[in-house]
């Protein structure tokens, strides 16, 4: 009898151990079980905010890599979560669709980050399109006023020779026409 | 012993549950240098991160050790999402920061265009002027001339004469009126050209030995000059004056001959008076013109009196009689401002012959609307 107790003693510690152990694996403590892909998982929001991550993933052109990790342990703890709620435990399945959701959220934030640095990026290249425009546009400004100034002095130059001759030419006029003279002249007469 | 065994066996089978690697994991997540810098750009995300890693704990010392493993996998996804959204911050930050230096240079690029533009132009009109001044003609003096060559200069200075003086005058009112419209400076050119037309008045009231040909042309061209300068200010550039459209407006009223000249346009009317007055028809032409003139204001007018032969004193009274009749008609609808005091010219711009048969056709009067601008 006493062996007999024993060895059920024995069997319920086992048990236990392995339930345990199953619990665990529930939970996904150390389980090696396939991980299926977002198309298997069951119909729901969680499956949804994946496919969309994936959708957006594809429409925006980024590398799958950027999101393959969050969405391998979203998927994971959804099937977890799934896993749970067959071994009728509701509240631990529940915490995992929290953290499927969480890790689905943190694929979708990963791709909005990656749409803004794009953006940013795209930004700094138009920026320094722009600023070498600019630097062009001075110096030629620069190179311009240099021009207009020699040009000016060059005007300047040209003017004077001009008034030099015109001065001289007045000059030779002012002896041919000297005032009074003709009021002289008929007087003398 | 055996009781020892298989409780030792139970705890073997329960380690695995809550590795203590995993909240160590949080806790090293934690104090990574990508969430220490999430905890300032992304402050909410990271607020809920850290309450999860706090419930985790809670949940561990409460004895819960699948839910806390579950809620410090929670946390964990919860610092990701809090370090991808600090790069989405500063991605955010980078992006504000260089769209408004792009904006700021695209408006010192547009300055620049502008400064271009119009240093452009001024190379344009300095390289113009360049050219002009390198091949100018050198002015020789005029030789000594006797005779019918002497006479035909005296009658030219005349007419110079007085051309430089209505040019000046043009000139003056357009600067006139440019001033009473906004600022405006006149050009120092109208100033000399001024001086240099009363330098040729005292010579030729000193009755000269000879004509002053030269002297006359030159004054003529400083004057020319002064008008050119006036139009190219600032405050004639602004005005939306157009000459076309005024030629246009007037060419299909067909009182007088109309045409252009240096001021700009020029109704040439005769026939305008009866006696000293102003005659029906007369009166009818001048309204009409004035008409036109009330939509194109940046366009002064002046009216110069010429006649067909050399006048008494009475005569030359009675020219400017003439004048002042139309310069009322003309102010009447023009404002007094904007019409000056007439010029008379006399005999000095003949049209024809003044000793040929059509004499009378020299007899006119000219409504000259000077032009702001050279267009």
């Amino acid at each position: 009898m006493v062996v007999a107790s024993k060895r059920f003693a024995a069997i319920a510690a086992g048990a236990i151990a392995l339930l345990s152990c199953g619990v665990a694996s529930a939970h996904g403590g150390g389980t090696t079980a396939r991980v299926p892909t977002a198309s298997e998982l069951e119909p729901g929001p969680i499956k949804r905010m994946i496919l969309d991550v994936k959708a957006s993933v594809t429409k925006g052109e980024h590398d799958r890599q950027l999101v393959e990790p969050s969405l391998a342990e979203a998927v994971a703890a959804a099937d977890r979560a799934r896993s749970a709620r067959a071994a009728g435990d509701g509240l631990h399945g529940s915490m995992l669709d929290r953290v499927a959701k969480q890790w689905a959220e943190v694929a979708a934030v990963v791709i909005r980050a990656a749409e803004s640095e794009r953006m940013a990026a795209a930004a700094a290249a138009s920026l320094e399109e722009l600023s070498t425009k600019v630097q062009r546009a001075e110096a030629l400004l620069t190179e311009l006023q240099s021009r207009l100034g020699r040009l000016q002095a060059e005007v300047t130059t040209a003017e004077a020779a001009r008034d030099a001759r015109a001065a001289k030419a007045a000059a030779k006029e002012a002896k041919r026409v000297r005032p009074g003279s003709a009021k002289r002249n008929k007087a003398k007469r | 012993m055996r009781v020892w065994c298989l409780l030792s066996l139970v705890m073997l089978g329960c380690a695995p549950i809550l590795p203590p690697d995993l909240l160590g994991d949080v806790d090293r997540a934690r104090v990574a240098p990508a969430t220490i810098d999430a905890k300032e750009h992304a402050p909410d995300a990271y607020a809920v991160a850290e309450k999860l890693r706090t419930d985790a704990y809670a949940a561990f010392e409460s004895g819960d050790l699948a839910g806390s493993k579950i809620i410090a996998e929670q946390a964990m996804a919860a610092y990701a999402q809090a370090v991808a959204q600090a790069r989405v911050s500063r991605a955010e930050e980078v992006r504000v920061e260089m769209v408004s230096a792009r904006d700021a240079a695209e408006r010192r690029l547009a300055e620049l265009d502008v400064q271009l533009q119009q240093l452009a132009a001024e190379l344009h009109t300095q390289e113009r002027r360049l050219e002009v001044l390198q091949n100018i003609e050198p002015t020789a003096a005029s030789k000594s001339a006797t005779g019918n060559r002497e006479q035909a200069r005296a009658a030219a200075v005349v007419t110079l004469h007085r051309e430089a003086h209505l040019l000046c005058a043009a000139a003056t009112l357009l600067s006139r009126s440019l001033a009473s419209s906004g600022p405006h400076t006149p050009p120092p050119q109208l100033e000399a050209a001024r001086t240099a037309l009363g330098e040729i008045d005292a010579l030729l009231a000193d009755k000269p030995r000879a004509a002053p040909i030269d002297q006359a042309r030159r004054v003529r061209a400083s004057c020319l000059g002064a008008l050119t300068m006036v139009r190219r200010s600032r405050a004639a550039k602004g005005s939306a004056g157009s000459a076309d459209a005024m030629l246009a407006s007037l060419s299909q009223l067909g009182h007088g001959e109309l045409r252009r000249d240096e001021r700009g346009l020029v109704v040439t009317l005769r026939n305008l008076f009866e006696g000293d007055r102003v005659g029906e028809d007369g009166s009818a032409a001048l309204k009409a013109i004035a008409a036109v003139a009330v939509s194109h204001q940046s366009f002064p007018v002046m009216v110069v009196v010429h006649d067909g032969r050399t006048l008494s004193p009475r005569g030359k009274a009675s020219s400017k009689a003439r004048g002042r009749a139309v310069v009322a008609v003309l102010r009447d609808q023009l404002g007094v401002a904007r019409v000056t005091e007439a010029e008379v010219a006399g005999t000095t711009i003949p049209v024809v012959d003044p000793a040929g048969k059509h004499v009378a056709r020299n007899e006119r009067i000219d409504v000259v609307f000077v032009a702001p601008s050279a267009r």
